[in-house]
């Protein structure tokens, strides 16, 4: 049943990419268009300063921007996540509609091969559609910035969005630990996080990234509640004293975050396993998915 | 291995040995969109033979579920459905290159024809590009035509075309005449004799007795939960009058097909 073909799978991803070529067209320009979109604005507002100014005969030196790329950067990193989540969100794309599940479960290639093909595709191919995105907006930065503020040395705005992304290691403390850990945690964390929109698009085909999106809230404030109570309850039967949270400081650091990483690292085999399953599971017509 | 795996292997096994097991298997099949309406109940049927089968039954009463099992689109909440011995519901890749289901509606993509096969050609091995050149032309219709710009009947025509064209050994087809006109309902029986082959079997699901009348070798009405006749057409100089056949069998009358 799990049987793994490479020539069958190479099969399914050339019979996805032709019949859903429109939609994979129109999902790299809205991916290149929504990341090259601040250095358009950066650069149309430069084009309207220099005009305000020029009617007032004032000069004015542009140079200054070359440095000032927060702002792009910023709006960049912000929408990475939020893209990656659409991402996954549409794994299952195809079986949006009843002739698309149609069309996709009856093709001879086994559930695990038609799995890994749309997880890898939208993970894998989403990130590098990503990264060229970056690199696009970053050549247009260096063409727009030449031609319209006439600027001759430039700050990459790749390397700045990248900087910018992993910049969030630096303030979490990871004191005398290697630096390995801190990066797999992160990473797992990132696979989990990305991993629940693909179990929700498993799960329903239709609106399923708004409410993969409230569930996610929905859960972590039930979260915060329950244990805020719960500790609430423990605390009033108990008494506690700084002694009783001093086994804490006993624990070795480094094996706090292993056992960390351990956790992250099963949690994320439990949610693709899951969306594996219920992908197997996948029916022409459910009520959940009419 | 447990007691009814052991069991499941001999039998399949004496199939194989003997060659006596049933094509397609469907025993004691409960399913139900919801809990509380089950559309088949405790729901057994053979097809044994190759050939063209007409799937008769009135509106709702499972013909279509039934093709979607089969196919492993569904999955029974009891019972089994098995093909050549392989179990629907795993939708084996085996399996799956040897079965094909138009479906009543369908939306083809919006590239052209020869894209489209190039695409599907891969996962059916007797896939033939003659045949399909051949059912195009009873249709009247171009081989270098864009999905994307076709009518409904059209399309029709094209994705039965290239149903026929995979040369699996089973082809479902639900309500295939639905949205066809008159003479793209000639064109289609003309197509489904070409297309047929000596170990190919057809299974039309209909209910539109009158199109597929002259073409079927074996009737199957269903009603419900019960399978109210199971029979091979038998050739005689008397033309089959399904039609009579079919609302007699649901009357419980005596059943005779020939005027």
């Amino acid at each position: 049943m799990n049987k793994f073909n490479f020539n069958r799978f190479w099969n399914f991803g050339r019979w996805d990419m032709t019949v859903n070529r429109p939609f994979y067209r129109k999902s790299v320009m809205f991916v290149f268009g929504i990341i090259f979109l601040p250095v358009l604005l950066r650069y149309t507002n430069v084009l309207w300063q220099r005009g305000v100014l020029m009617r007032h005969s004032n000069p004015y030196d542009f140079s200054y921007m070359q440095d000032s790329l927060l702002g792009t950067a910023g709006w960049i990193v912000f929408v990475i996540p939020i893209l990656m989540a659409l991402f996954m969100g549409y794994t299952f794309h195809n079986l949006l509609t009843r002739q698309g599940r149609i069309n996709e479960l009856t093709l001879p290639a086994t559930n695990l091969e038609r799995f890994v093909w749309h997880l890898s595709l939208m993970l894998v191919g989403g990130f590098l559609l990503i990264v060229l995105a970056v690199l696009f907006a970053d050549v247009m930065h260096v063409v727009l910035g030449f031609c319209v503020a006439g600027q001759r040395h430039f700050n990459s705005l790749f390397l700045k969005v990248f900087q910018d992304s992993f910049e969030v290691f630096r303030y979490l403390p990871f004191v005398g630990v290697s630096m390995c850990i801190p990066w797999l945690i992160g990473f797992f964390g990132g696979l989990i996080h990305l991993g629940v929109f693909v179990l929700g698009n498993a799960w329903k085909y239709r609106h399923n990234v708004m409410q993969t999106v409230l569930f996610i809230i929905a859960f972590s404030f039930s979260c915060v509640v329950l244990l805020g109570f719960g500790f609430t309850l423990l605390a009033g039967h108990m008494d506690f004293t700084e002694a009783s949270f001093s086994f804490l400081e006993r624990v070795p650091e480094k094996l706090a975050y292993v056992v960390v990483l351990l956790v992250e690292m099963a949690l994320c085999c439990l949610v693709y396993w899951l969306s594996y399953r219920l992908y197997c599971r996948a029916q022409v017509t459910t009520p959940r998915n009419p | 291995m447990g007691n009814l795996e052991r069991n499941d292997a001999l039998q399949y096994f004496c199939g194989v040995l003997f060659n006596y097991y049933a094509m397609i298997n469907i025993e004691n099949v409960s399913f139900g969109y919801y809990q509380s309406r089950p559309v088949l109940k405790n729901f057994s049927l053979q097809i044994e033979n190759n050939g063209i089968y007409g799937l008769l039954g009135k509106n709702g009463t499972g013909k279509s579920t039934l093709l979607y099992l089969i196919t492993g689109l569904l999955r029974p909440q009891q019972g089994r459905v098995t093909v050549d011995g392989n179990e629907a519901k795993l939708r084996l890749p085996e399996m799956m290159q040897d079965m094909f289901l138009v479906p009543e509606e369908y939306d083809l993509p919006h590239i052209m024809l020869s894209e489209y096969v190039k695409a599907l050609r891969p996962f059916y091995p007797f896939f033939s590009d003659e045949l399909l050149r051949q059912c195009l032309d009873v249709f009247d219709m171009s081989p270098d035509v864009h999905l994307g710009g076709l009518s409904l009947g059209q399309k029709k025509k094209v994705y039965m075309c290239l149903a026929l064209a995979t040369n699996t050994r089973y082809l479902l087809m639900d309500e295939p005449t639905n949205g066809l006109d008159i003479l793209s309902k000639s064109q289609f029986r003309k197509a489904m004799v070409r297309g047929m082959a000596e170990e190919k079997t057809i299974l039309i699901s209909t209910h539109q007795v009158h199109d597929v009348e002259h073409l079927l070798d074996h009737v199957t009405i269903i009603d419900r939960n019960r399978v109210l006749l199971n029979e091979p057409l038998v050739e005689t100089d008397a033309p089959i009058n399904l039609e009579e056949l079919f609302v007699n069998t649901l009357n419980n009358k005596n059943v005779s097909y020939h005027e």
